[in-house]
């Protein structure tokens, strides 16, 4: 899938795992703070970044046991100029909990030279990850 | 932008006649499709009108889209768009009449000087109450 994706898959990632163990930073960094950018979230819809920071911060409270593993399986990936994509099913498993999935569309835009990550469009499609996801507090 | 807003708002159109060969007229070849009915994704040739036909005939007539708060960037080659849209069907055999609202990510691709859909995402948040429902009763905040 190209240079493109070797650059950003790692740092997707890197920040899921993160914001799995209570770490928002690698997130925080990686995307962009600049408008439109947007979060359309299993559990959450929002859009800017006054809307989507204190999301990020609620989100990183609500797993418990920290990031396992993350496993992007990339179906597709591209960029051109300043925008590119990827579209992968993602695979994380968080503390003790069996590994669930998310259809996870992501797209970026270069600012300054690097990727940021300007939109995430994710949901568990399957009821088994859905449950794995709702009862993350609850393990 | 005028080139993906038509080519956005025209795939819906088509939806709402029901007009199968229009509507798979926009997408690329390989599309990824990540829909709102399983499986958890499409790989398969999106110019097939079979599947589309089939869906179609589980209402009593074309459900109808609108596209609301579209959103397009765009580079090069590449674009992308988000926005709010909103089905109303009436499903066959119940006379069920309903309206969804649905989250819908497309990713676009200039292919011969055209724009083509090469991926769609659509998706409902579910509920996180322990009853895992898919939430097909939000609406946009007013």
């Amino acid at each position: 899938v190209g240079d493109f994706a070797s650059e950003v898959v790692p740092l997707l990632r890197a920040e899921v795992m993160a914001l799995h163990s209570g770490d928002t930073a690698p997130r925080k960094a990686l995307w962009s703070h600049r408008e439109p950018v947007t979060l359309f979230g299993a559990e959450f819809t929002r859009s800017g970044w006054a809307e989507l920071e204190p999301i990020f911060d609620h989100l990183a409270t609500t797993f418990v046991g920290g990031g396992r593993d993350t496993r992007y399986e990339v179906l597709s990936a591209d960029c051109s100029g300043d925008l590119g994509y990827v579209v992968a099913i993602e695979r994380s498993q968080v503390g003790d909990r069996p590994m669930y999935e998310l259809r996870v569309t992501t797209l970026f835009r270069r600012e300054d030279g690097a990727w940021r990550v300007i939109h995430r469009h994710a949901d568990p499609l399957t009821p088994a990850s859905r449950a794995l996801i709702a009862d993350r507090q609850a393990s | 932008m005028s080139d993906i807003r038509s080519v956005v708002l025209g795939q819906a159109a088509a939806i709402t006649a029901g007009d199968v060969k229009a509507v798979l007229f926009y997408y690329a070849p390989g599309a990824v499709r990540y829909t709102l009915a399983p499986p958890l994704r499409q790989t398969d040739d999106a110019h097939d009108p079979e599947p589309l036909a089939a869906w179609l005939a589980t209402f009593e007539a074309p459900p109808e889209i609108e596209v609301t708060e579209l959103s397009i960037v765009t580079d090069g080659d590449v674009a992308y768009t988000t926005s709010l849209d909103r089905m109303t069907a009436t499903s066959v055999g119940s006379g069920h009449t309903f309206t969804l609202w649905y989250r819908a990510t497309l990713g676009l691709r200039r292919i011969d000087g055209e724009w083509k859909v090469a991926h769609e995402h659509h998706s409902v948040p579910f509920a996180m109450d322990g009853s895992l429902r898919a939430l097909v009763d939000l609406e946009p905040p007013a």
